[in-house]
């Protein structure tokens, strides 16, 4: 089988990640042997992994080399999903940034220094922030500012600090902005109270002043008459770890973090409902479960104990923030929280389209939950029955999801203010449009209420 | 205060450089020089605060130990020598 080159890795000319089968290879190239045998025998590599930092690798030598100017191949593990700092929430975009600043300490202190400081490198592992590029070392150069420096900012502290101090939906314009978002466009944003902090006066601002009025030829002249001592580099490194660390921000009780699930059907629906799930769960014995609509993961944890790696979507940035804070609490290794508008999924971005890949694109779940979610899909953003259960047999095997008619509360209050025109939003519409996508393998009804749950198989 | 006057130094430089800086032209700027340079300027302010977070640090953690070391056995003078040359961690 011909290797399939990953549409996201040619920047770097050190080496190229490709895929084979399925499995994930990273050829490293002639050109960063020095700086690869640095990260291996200087012990970064095995401190790192061990701290869970970076992705661990087995190095297969040149089998699989697919240029002649290859110095080894490595086979990383592969990352159960690969997720944008555009679908994470504040607290994960703070944590890899705190990582990515703790790998450029570790990197120091054993003569390396990172080379790019770009959020894609990061991945969730286990739940924690992993650097997965393995080249991303360099051997580290006394007298040399950090070249990633830039990068960092734009990439971390620029979207950090805006979601802290203006809005956490502008978190967003990473998407707009592959390489993070332009200092300048950040500084103008702010507002004046957040100059009053030293580090972020140092980082944000004045370091936009100076990309605006600094040119390469100050550069050059610059560069002769002044130097960038170990000393300084730690001292960066601990300047923004400051300005990171002091960023917060707090979900408010608007939009769905005050959502109580009890209202709709009562505690003991609730408790029948997870019954229900857990036994349909049971059933289908995945391995990847995406939970649409996830809210702060009641349900996602059903999967998640079980040791399933799950994902929980929501397109509301609080509940994703505290579905990860507790997951973290709870030391959830299985559960991803990601910040996901379904009706509006993160598109193919970058160049030709190809380096960051649409939600859809990435891989499909074995089981997907909708619970709760096909009224607001279908009544709330008018998506016909049909094309919702075409939408949902694209995503996976099993689907558990859940009906809710037009006499319940929740649908009332999606109804109250315009006109009924969902003639076809009836039980057995419903049944019909996924029955031909799906088999229904089980249908119950939620005690205390008129809602049903459905478990589908695909044809 | 030797480092007190450098650091004060460094900031004026900063703040004279990015006011009176020949603004570069839009099309040929490269923000990761600006940024390169700006680095540069600021590495002594950054060194020197790192320096005097350290030394604060080691202080206070010093003082800790010292306290914790005349609680814990407050007759016992060898404790106190140990500790007083031990390097903070």
């Amino acid at each position: 089988m011909r290797p399939i080159l990953h549409p996201s890795s040619f920047r770097d000319p050190s080496g190229f990640i490709f895929r084979i089968h399925g499995d994930i290879y990273r050829q490293i190239n002639y050109c960063y042997r020095e700086h690869y045998e640095c990260l291996m025998g200087s012990g970064l590599y095995a401190r790192l992994v061990q701290d869970g930092l970076l992705v661990q690798h087995v190095d297969i030598g040149l089998e699989q080399a697919q240029t002649t100017d290859a110095y080894t191949v490595i086979q990383p593990a592969l990352v159960s999903f690969i997720s944008y700092p555009y679908e994470w929430c504040f607290g994960q975009l703070k944590a890899a940034a705190l990582a990515t600043l703790n790998l450029q300490r570790n990197a120091i202190e054993c003569g390396m220094s990172l080379k790019d400081a770009s959020a894609y490198n990061m991945q969730f592992v286990q739940g924690k922030p992993c650097l997965i590029d393995t080249l991303s070392f360099e051997i580290y150069r006394d007298g040399i500012p950090w070249t990633a420096y830039r990068q960092f900012c734009q990439h971390f502290l620029a979207p950090l600090t805006l979601m802290a101090y203006c809005d956490v939906r502008l978190g967003q314009l990473l998407r707009t902005h592959l390489d993070g978002i332009p200092l300048e466009l950040a500084a103008s944003l702010l507002p004046i109270s957040s100059r009053l902090k030293p580090t972020l006066l140092l980082h944000l601002f004045l370091h936009a002043a100076a990309q605006k009025r600094l040119s390469v030829r100050n550069a050059i002249k610059e560069r002769k008459r002044r130097s960038f001592d170990r000393r300084a580099m730690l001292g960066l490194v601990d300047s923004l770890e400051t300005a990171i660390r002091g960023l917060r921000w707090e979900p408010s009780r608007i939009g769905w973090t005050d959502y109580v699930p009890e209202d709709g059907y009562g505690e003991k629906g609730v408790q029948h409902k997870k019954e229900l799930v857990a036994e349909f769960l049971k059933i289908a014995t995945p391995h990847l479960v995406w939970d649409l609509g996830a809210n702060t993961g009641e349900f996602s944890r059903l999967a998640s104990r079980c040791g399933i790696f799950t994902i929980a979507f929501d397109n509301d940035p609080g509940v994703v923030e505290l579905n990860y804070r507790r997951a973290m609490m709870d030391d959830d290794k299985a559960l991803l929280p990601l910040l996901m508008d379904i009706t509006n999924p993160s598109p193919s971005l970058g160049w030709e389209n190809q380096e960051r890949e649409a939600w859809l694109e990435r891989n499909s779940a074995d089981v997907v939950l909708a619970l709760a979610l096909v009224h607001h899909l279908a009544v709330g953003c008018n998506v016909p029955l049909d094309r919702l259960a075409d939408f949902f047999a694209r995503l996976g095997r099993w689907l558990i999801v859940e009906f809710v008619p037009k006499t319940d509360l929740r649908v009332q209050q999606l109804l109250a203010v315009r006109e009924d025109i969902f003639v076809d939003y009836t039980r057995e519409g419903f049944e019909c449009a996924f029955a031909r996508f799906f088999s229904i393998r089980r249908v119950e009804q939620i005690v205390g209420s008129e809602r049903t749950i459905f478990l589908m198989e695909k044809f | 205060m030797r480092l007190s006057h450098s650091l004060f130094r460094v900031a004026i430089t900063v703040i004279l450089v990015l006011v009176f800086a020949e603004p570069a032209h839009a099309a040929y700027l490269d923000p990761g020089s600006g940024s390169f340079l700006f680095q540069l300027l600021i590495a002594s302010l950054l060194g020197g605060l790192f320096l005097l977070k350290n030394f604060w640090k080691r202080s206070i953690s010093f003082f800790r130990r010292s306290s914790s070391a005349k609680q814990t056995t407050p007759s016992s003078n060898t404790t106190e020598s140990t500790d007083a040359t031990d390097p903070p961690p």
